[in-house]
């Protein structure tokens, strides 16, 4: 525990005076408010209206807990809707890449030719 | 998920972009269908390869059907002679895998890179056997 070649009771007069120090200047610094309001004259403000009451007490909070909300929200605003599995699919079919060299909707893909190739492939699941 | 657009005007750019890379690597045709299919997915998919028309031979087409959770890559004769089978399935496990995870446009501009990475190697035409 005690590190060679310190002298322990340097490290403990340290502490106490650290200690000591903050304490003190806590205490001063606490204290200091209310002794500085005893003299200090002023006057009262006037009841708050109802609206006002409203506005501060319900008001206020349902703007902040609004404010953190769209901020959770925004990110995924922002990159849009996402596709999320096992969900059903209601959005329009594309094709990229399409013969006429476009892209079409699916509604757009009225007649198909019959399958030509025996060709290969692969299929997956997810 | 609303209804209307599945991608966003930058994920389509993205997917244009892995197609007509994939096309410039390859000198093949890519085509991708994202949505839902009538009937069985394989022959629509087939089908949809066959619309291809004069570029089917040369033609991969990938059909993604997110509601069934099926990935389809269809592949023309020459098409098939660089992209063999084992190829396509590789990367159709990688997109479904992708897809799984709800990330359409990253597992088909990755399928899309495997695939293209694939036709682009010089076709083995002769296999040594194991001694």
């Amino acid at each position: 525990m005690n590190a060679p070649g310190r002298p322990r009771p340097f490290v403990r007069l340290a502490a106490a005076v650290t200690t000591a120090a903050t304490g003190g200047i806590a205490t001063l610094l606490l204290a200091a408010g209310p002794v500085a309001a005893v003299g200090e004259r002023g006057t009262p403000g006037g009841k708050l209206s109802a609206a006002e009451t409203f506005a501060i007490f319900v008001g206020a909070p349902v703007a902040v807990a609004a404010i953190i909300a769209f901020l959770v929200v925004l990110p995924s605003m922002v990159r849009g809707p996402r596709y999320r599995p096992g969900r059903s699919w209601a959005s329009a079919s594309r094709w990229f890449g399409e013969p006429a060299g476009g892209e079409v909707a699916a509604e757009a893909i009225t007649s198909l030719p019959p399958a030509t190739v025996e060709g290969g492939g692969a299929s997956a699941r997810w | 998920m609303p209804a209307g657009e599945a991608f966003t005007a930058h994920q389509a750019l993205q997917v244009r972009q892995a197609i007509a890379a994939a096309e410039a690597e390859t000198g093949l045709t890519f085509s991708v269908y994202v949505g839902r299919v009538h009937g069985e997915p394989r022959p629509y998919a087939m089908q949809l390869h066959a619309a291809l028309a004069d570029q089917a031979d040369r033609g991969v087409l990938v059909l993604i059907e997110p509601e069934a959770r099926r990935v389809e890559v269809v592949t023309g004769e020459t098409a098939r002679r660089r992209l063999d089978d084992r190829a396509a399935g590789l990367a159709s496990l990688s997109m479904a895998t992708s897809f799984a995870g709800g990330d359409l446009t990253g597992g088909i501009t990755n399928g899309l890179r495997m695939m293209a990475q694939a036709a682009a190697r010089p076709p083995v035409l002769h296999q040594h056997d194991s001694d």
